[in-house]
């Protein structure tokens, strides 16, 4: 970075990160789509199986932007997709919220679970 | 896709539930949206989809007709896209959606024009069919 006098000071590097932060976040909001703020996604899964008290493995989590809408819920809860950044961002997002999701990368084909592990399945635009 | 279903089938329980929500490759409308009303600025072709969707509807069939699952109920509804900005949109498509849907430049350009309408509220709206299956482990 190029203070063009040459001094750097905290309140200079502060504000010089907020203006990058800024222009992060206004690209995110211009850029991005609010995907279904209606929950009508999460609506139908619910009123299609209870999940409280569950043990639920959702196959093809990508980054977590369905299963953020019901963990809290299940018993446990485990995401799979092959992508391992996808599954970074979950991680973040999950751990922000301070849920116990856990996530593992692998492929649908192969799952590293015992038999008879879970009470539910959800193929989550995975298909 | 009938592997990953058959090991869905391994780790659920007796009777568990397998369950299959995605989007449809179905033409929806771009629409802008703003208070009091909306108008659409044209259709967009999800046809590059379409096999995809084919391809799922055989393997849950597969599995289906093989007694592997009972099918328990399919049901359909809209799932709902918005952005703030034409050019937003446009972006978050080229990003996230490269290949997987087709919008002309007319549907943009009429798009922009009723943007530039600025009226309150203004938005862009798209409207995906997505269908939600359940089934029952057999066995």
């Amino acid at each position: 970075m190029a203070f063009n006098d040459g001094i750097i000071t905290v309140e200079r590097l502060v504000n010089y990160w907020c203006g990058i932060y800024s222009q992060m976040t206004w690209r995110e909001e211009y850029m991005n789509a609010v995907r279904d703020p209606e929950a009508v996604e999460i609506s139908h899964l619910k009123s299609a199986c209870e999940l409280a008290g569950k043990d639920i493995l959702e196959i093809g989590c990508g980054d977590g932007k369905f299963i953020r809408q019901y963990q809290g819920i299940p018993k446990m809860l485990v995401g799979i997709d092959p992508e391992n950044t996808d599954l970074k961002t979950a991680r973040l997002n999950s751990a922000q919220s301070g849920h116990r999701t856990s996530f593992v990368q692998t492929i649908g084909e192969h799952l590293p679970f015992s038999s008879r592990s879970f009470d539910i399945a959800i193929f989550a635009s995975s298909l | 896709m009938v592997h990953a279903l058959k090991e869905a089938h391994r780790v659920l329980v007796p009777h568990g539930i397998m369950i299959d929500v995605r989007p449809l490759s179905t033409d929806c409308p771009l629409e802008v949206i703003f208070k009091g009303g909306s108008e659409s600025a044209g259709m967009i072709d999800m046809s590059p989809g379409v096999e995809f969707d084919r391809d799922a509807d055989r393997a849950i069939e597969a599995v289906v007709t093989e007694r592997t699952y009972n099918e328990i109920e399919v049901e359909y509804f809209d799932f709902t896209y918005y952005w703030k900005t034409v050019k937003g949109m446009q972006e978050d498509i080229e990003e996230h959606w490269k290949g997987e849907v087709i919008i002309t430049d007319e549907v943009w350009r009429r798009a922009r024009m009723l943007f530039k309408k600025r009226l309150p509220g203004t938005h862009i709206r798209v409207i995906i069919k997505m269908k939600l299956g359940k089934y029952l482990k057999n066995g």
